[in-house]
């Protein structure tokens, strides 16, 4: 077994692996602290997760995965994480996140559109006020205080991200546009882009749970809609609205 | 009648959501309800007939009776149509 402690959104979390490279995954995030949760991988998680990516892939038709020890390990351990997380109101979203001035800015969107291009418009416009929290699968943890937005080491192909919590003033929806313009969202469109953008579990159980964090969710944050270009006045525009 | 069990109803964003907490959730199995049928949805959740549910609607809101029995009809329609009740 390999043995290594993460700080993970604001969570000391000891894990046990069974491949050395999956420890390489975490780098960033490698603490030596007292851990408050402790995971471990067995060979039956293995088993299940080489069975739902087979599973998974002939039911989508596609050529089959890969699923060789590491690969699979590593998927094993985000599922245990997600599942652990949210046990502690902490759920995965999906979304580049950008923090200005120590407040994080959510955008999320189909891909393709643009997320991670629009939140490089903001550390252009913003500079050094401008820290990239995550460009893929950011945590948000739910606090009876107000919401947080943290990274996670699941942070897109750019790699761009930090371990870091702050807290979470706005999420909004992109979509492209010939110009640059961002409307309040709520209702029946923002229950839909919330069940479809965050992870939702596995365990039917926990579904009572994560309805409501949504619920809380939707009730501690700005939510907004907005049409943008590719010039990067896109992120002074978006910022004016979001930051109100 | 009554609903079946395995339903949780939840407000959010201001919408009043049900969906099932059977299995992988696939979001065309969820609904949202208005006002009154979150009032029903909620009588249903014991045995209660139609006349019943009748009575319960004309209690809660101003509305005529002629109203209320079309209102209550058309509710319990769509909910056996898709198999809510037991």
């Amino acid at each position: 077994m390999v043995n290594f402690q993460i700080e993970l959104a604001g969570f000391v979390i000891d894990i046990n692996v069974n491949f050395e490279r999956t420890k390489n995954d975490y780098t960033a995030y490698i603490v030596e602290k007292t851990p408050d949760l402790s995971l471990t991988i067995t060979q039956e998680d293995l088993l299940f997760e080489k069975a739902k990516c087979i599973r998974e892939d002939a039911v989508e038709g596609r050529p089959p995965r890969k699923t060789y020890g590491y690969i699979v390990e590593s998927t094993a351990v985000q599922r245990k994480l997600a599942e652990f997380l949210f046990d502690h109101n902490t759920i995965v979203f999906h979304g580049s996140v950008v923090a200005v001035d120590g407040q994080g800015y959510l955008f999320t969107a189909k891909s393709g559109t643009g997320k991670s291009t629009h939140t490089g418009f903001w550390r252009q416009i913003f500079g050094d006020r401008a820290v990239m929290v995550n460009d893929d699968k950011p945590f948000l943890r739910i606090t009876d205080s107000g919401v947080l937005v943290c990274g996670s080491p699941w942070n897109g192909k750019h790699g761009l991200g930090n371990n870091i919590c702050v807290p979470l003033k706005a999420i909004c929806v992109l979509e492209r546009g010939e110009e640059n313009e961002v409307m309040p969202v709520d209702g029946k469109e923002l229950l839909y882009f919330l069940l479809q953008q965050s992870n939702r579990p596995l365990n039917p159980q926990k579904m009572p749970k994560y309805m409501d964090l949504i619920s809380e969710l939707s009730g501690k944050t700005s939510f907004y809609r907005m049409k943008c270009n590719l010039d990067p006045d896109a992120a002074r525009v978006a910022f004016e609205a979001m930051s109100k | 009648m009554k609903l079946k069990d395995g339903f949780i109803l939840r407000e959010v964003a201001g919408q009043t959501v049900v969906l099932p907490t059977g299995g992988d959730l696939d979001l065309s199995m969820m609904i949202t309800l208005n006002e009154t049928a979150k009032f029903l949805w909620e009588a249903l959740q014991n045995e209660i007939d139609e006349a019943a549910l009748v009575a319960a609607l004309l209690a809660e809101y101003d509305v005529d009776d002629a109203t209320a029995k079309a209102c209550v009809a058309d509710f319990v329609a769509k909910l056996k149509e898709n198999d809510f009740l037991v």
